[in-house]
């Protein structure tokens, strides 16, 4: 009956012209598809096509977080001093540890795992929590998991100036090895955001997925070099024991220690193999996360 | 522009449905969950320069329809292709934020509609003057009152001309002096526009300005003709 209808308006007004128009080359299919293996150039270049957007969004996000507070964007760093002085006097009390540079340890293992947990995170539920306006929008997802994960990074970094205080207290000097330092961020922000990737869409069908990373990220605390350093393990267990190459199954473990490293001027002692794990880690789940995320994330906006 | 296309919402489900869905997939029989029709079987194409009105009841599928059009929504089936660039106004002021002041929202908000940094500091001026919010705008969007966050997003809105625009309902807010200049510029802006598709309960705006209309009903299109004619069909089933 509805067919019918339908059927003949097209048929009496129309009939000519959408014949004529039907599938003209120059029209731009709305949901192309992606070859799996040409998603992360997609990602990337969509991110590029769409930096304007991008870039008013991490502003807004940014804004969003501090702008009432009285201390603004101070507690950027003050949020990790103070977290890391908690660490600190627990530790001490515990175990009684006495190293001048430890507090310095535990500042840059807040920094670095903080930054790596918040990414994971936020990108997981970065579609869940855009919700309204993925409705209203028609621009590529792979903004709102970005601006979300930019934002935390521009936070670490404006938060890494709380170490300047320490550097100078320990008469620690700005050395070359500081390459590390920019080289480990990339790897913990590459690595969290593809973990993150993989799992964005899930989360739209089962916000499960979203409890139970927040619940391992937590978790994950415990087994990531915060409180203790990587130094210390081979302290303990020895350097050729093979906890070490389980404790490096961990993908942040070489960053956090890089990281360190490259405020105090040393090259931290790894394997080679564990080098290119650290390294490879996080290209490998980057590939993945946006070769998933491409793939299944627009079909997911009308569960939202 | 549309082919064959639909789409269905999954309804909501519980876990142990889920589970017994799945186990029954794992033994080859496929089933589907449960799900709400959202289009089905829609063959539209619009050509350019034309203006499109889509009616129907509530949840008949309107903003359904166009925001398969603007890419929101990915079809289950069919295809969807477009030519030239496309805006969707709907809810206008979308990802406007409280903090920021009027000047910044106007950026934001231009971006999320799709326009870049030198197309919006072209604009910003006239999108200002067009406010009417010369003395505020540096203040932030959270002390405005709910009529100057309309006008700023209305204004935002209609500045630029797409090739393609798709509005839903969005027309009629602030006083009425500022009413009366919306709608002109959203005229205007429809004037300009290659083409138009509107979703609209104003049957009078739509019979003045469409070249054809279509209604929809239950995810179909029940009729797609002369506004004359649609409109005609409407008030024959409505009653």
């Amino acid at each position: 009956m509805n067919d019918a209808g339908y059927r003949n308006g097209v048929s009496q007004e129309d009939a000519v012209v959408s014949s004529e128009l039907e599938r003209e080359p120059q029209l731009k299919d709305m949901h192309p598809h992606v070859p799996l293996l040409q998603s992360p150039l997609r990602v990337i270049s969509n991110l590029k096509s769409n930096h304007y957007l991008l870039k008013n969004m991490v502003k807004r996000n940014l804004n969003q977080r501090y702008n009432r507070a009285l201390l603004g964007y101070l507690w950027t760093l003050l949020e990790p001093a103070l977290l890391a002085m908690v660490y600190y006097i627990l530790f001490i009390i515990i175990a009684n540890y006495q190293e001048e540079r430890y507090p310095m340890w535990i500042l840059l293992g807040v920094i670095g795992w903080g930054m790596f947990a918040r990414i994971v995170n936020s990108t997981i539920s970065s579609l869940s929590d855009n919700s309204g306006m993925i409705k209203q929008t028609g621009f590529p997802l792979e903004i709102y998991s970005s601006a979300t994960s930019i934002t935390q990074l521009v936070m670490t970094l404006i938060s890494l100036a709380v170490v300047i205080p320490f550097m100078i207290n320990l008469g620690l000097q700005p050395t070359p090895n500081l390459w590390m330092l920019p080289a480990a961020l990339i790897m913990l922000f590459t690595s969290a955001y593809g973990v993150g990737l993989i799992f964005a869409s899930m989360n739209v069908v089962f916000p499960d997925v979203g409890h139970a990373f927040r619940f391992v990220t937590r978790a994950g605390f415990f087994v990531s070099p915060v409180m203790w350093t990587y130094e210390m393990i081979i302290e303990r267990a020895g350097a050729d024991s093979v906890y070490i190459d389980i404790i490096l199954l961990n993908p942040v473990v070489v960053p956090i220690t890089m990281i360190r490293h490259s405020i105090e001027g040393t090259i931290p002692a790894f394997e080679l193999h564990n080098i290119i794990y650290a390294v490879a880690f996080p290209i490998m789940v980057f590939v993945l996360g946006t070769m998933i995320f491409t793939k299944t994330s627009r079909g997911v906006v009308k569960r939202l | 522009m549309l082919e064959n296309v639909g789409l269905e919402f999954p309804r909501k489900e519980g876990p142990l449905s889920i589970a017994l869905r799945w186990l029954s997939g794992l033994i080859g029989k496929k089933r589907s969950g449960p799900i709400t029709v959202g289009l089905s079987d829609i063959n539209i194409s619009i050509n350019k320069g034309e203006i499109v009105g889509v009616i129907g009841r509530n949840g008949s599928g309107k903003s359904t329809l166009l925001k398969a059009m603007a890419g929101i929504y990915k079809p289950d089936i069919g295809w969807v292709g477009i030519d030239g660039d496309i805006s969707l106004l709907s809810g206008v002021g979308v990802g406007m934020n409280a903090n920021l002041t009027g000047r910044e929202n106007i950026h934001l908000y231009g971006s999320i509609l799709g326009h870049n940094k030198a197309t919006m500091d072209k604009l910003i001026g006239g999108i200002i003057e067009f406010s009417e919010l010369d003395g505020f705008i540096d203040e932030p969007f959270r002390t405005y009152s709910s009529g100057m966050k309309a006008r700023l997003g209305i204004s935002v809105a209609t500045a630029v001309k797409p090739d393609i625009l798709l509005i839903d309902e969005v027309l009629g807010v602030g006083d009425p002096g500022f009413k009366k200049r919306s709608q002109k510029r959203i005229r205007s802006l429809m004037d300009d526009s290659n083409t138009v598709v509107i979703v609209s309960h104003s049957f009078g705006l739509l019979k003045e300005i469409c070249d054809r209309m279509i209604m929809m009903e239950k995810g179909e299109v029940k009729i797609l003709g002369t506004p004359e004619e649609v409109i005609q069909m409407y008030h024959d089933i409505e009653g």
